[in-house]
């Protein structure tokens, strides 16, 4: 298979396909039966590796690439519901080794040992103005938030999705709290920032510059849908 | 498949639903609701206060589970302006006397408004001394997880 249909794949798991080409993948797999094994394998890993570790992501990414990886919780979310659906269905052998939480969480701090996603409380925050001093705020919210959570032995898992005018506070020229985000997204595997390609895509064409953000950040198609989807997923909500 | 589970989802949802509430008067069933308020401008939190009330005309206040989540500069809404040389923190004190008579209304109509204690401890708030009517029990440890709280027993969350 050639490495594009693998990049397919793993969108697709990922719930990152466009309509049109969700159809053209789901007409791949069905005639391909290989193909379509490789995708249920790559749904079970994520469910898997999801419920072993109610808080996916780790170390920051380098912004602009789609990274499948990054998009586990979502993608194992929706299939958590759907292997509860049919009735705890699991194949393959579970060979998450406990290395693996250490690469997740280098500092071991903010997870609270949880097996199903929802024993965790999940908060996506929605940051869409330019106030920096309000984004300063909540991350003192977050910051204790997070603290209470471990002290009390509870899984939590945070997301600040910026877009619009929200995407300063992810962009290097920008950004006020540059060094507190790289700290805070150091010290709690379970805290993930997010920011919009559509917003720094228009800005990049209004500005006629070239948008970086920030190396902790990760960039998602759209930051409004993923919040519409994170509320589907049973996430709580709110806007700063 | 998704056919079988919206037709399941509804149909759990009309079994859930007492006859009474789904056919009632207005339409209407029962709502809850938790409004979020972390600003302190004066006319934003006059303006959230006056979606409250109309929330509550079309709804029906015996149909309506209303809480004001206030956390950070939102405090402005109960701080009583004679407090504003005590409280460096906060740049408005918006409970005067009309606001007072709109959070009164509010009250009277099953609205309860809840009061992040991260806030008053941080911003050095005396509940007592600084605050318009409010009392220990208004108290929650922090606004935000009540927020997330609230959400997560089916409040719906509204920003104005």
């Amino acid at each position: 298979m050639s490495r594009n249909d693998d990049i397919d794949i793993n969108a697709y798991v990922d719930g990152e396909l466009t309509p049109d080409e969700r159809l053209e993948v789901l007409a791949a797999l069905r005639e391909n039966p290989d193909l379509a094994r490789e995708a249920c394998e790559l749904h079970n890993l994520k469910s898997q590796l999801h419920l072993a570790y109610a808080n996916p992501p780790g170390p920051g990414r380098k912004p602009g690439r789609r990274k499948p990886s990054a998009l586990i919780g979502i993608a194992a979310s929706l299939l958590a519901l759907a292997i509860g659906v049919t009735g705890g269905w699991f194949a393959g052998s579970n060979d998450i080794r406990p290395d693996r939480l250490v690469l997740l969480d280098p500092q071991g701090r903010g997870q609270a040992p949880a097996t199903a996603e929802s024993d965790a409380t999940r908060i996506v925050f929605h940051l869409t103005t330019s106030d920096q001093v309000a984004a300063g705020e909540l991350l003192d919210d977050i910051e204790a938030m997070l603290d209470a959570y471990h002290e009390n032995g509870n899984a939590l898992r945070v997301e600040v999705v910026s877009n619009g005018d929200g995407l300063d506070f992810l962009r290097e020229r920008l950004s006020r709290h540059k060094v507190r985000i790289k700290q805070l997204a150091e010290d709690y595997g379970n805290l993930t920032f997010v920011a919009c390609k559509n917003t720094i895509d228009r800005v990049e064409v209004e500005d006629g510059i070239e948008i970086n953000v920030l190396p902790e950040a990760e960039v998602i198609d759209s930051g409004v849908n993923h919040v519409v989807r994170r509320q589907k997923e049973g996430w709580a909500y709110i806007r700063v | 498949m998704r056919k079988y589970f919206y037709t399941l989802i509804a149909l759990l949802a009309w079994i859930g639903l007492p006859a009474s509430q789904a056919l009632a008067d207005n339409g209407y069933s029962k709502q809850k609701v938790v409004y979020h308020i972390n600003y302190d401008d004066p006319k934003t939190q006059a303006g959230a206060l006056r979606n409250i009330q109309n929330h509550i005309n079309a709804v029906g206040a015996d149909k309506l589970d209303i809480k004001v989540v206030l956390h950070g500069n939102g405090l402005a809404l109960l701080i009583l302006p004679e407090a504003m040389p005590d409280l460096p923190k906060f740049k408005h004190a918006n409970a005067n006397d009309q606001m007072a008579a709109r959070i009164d209304g509010l009250k009277q109509q099953n609205v309860s408004f809840q009061v992040c204690a991260n806030t008053v401890r941080g911003r050095k708030v005396s509940v007592e001394d600084h605050l318009y009517d409010v009392e220990d029990s208004d108290i929650v440890p922090s606004g935000v997880a009540e927020l997330a709280r609230l959400q997560q027993l089916g409040y719906v969350y509204i920003k104005p």
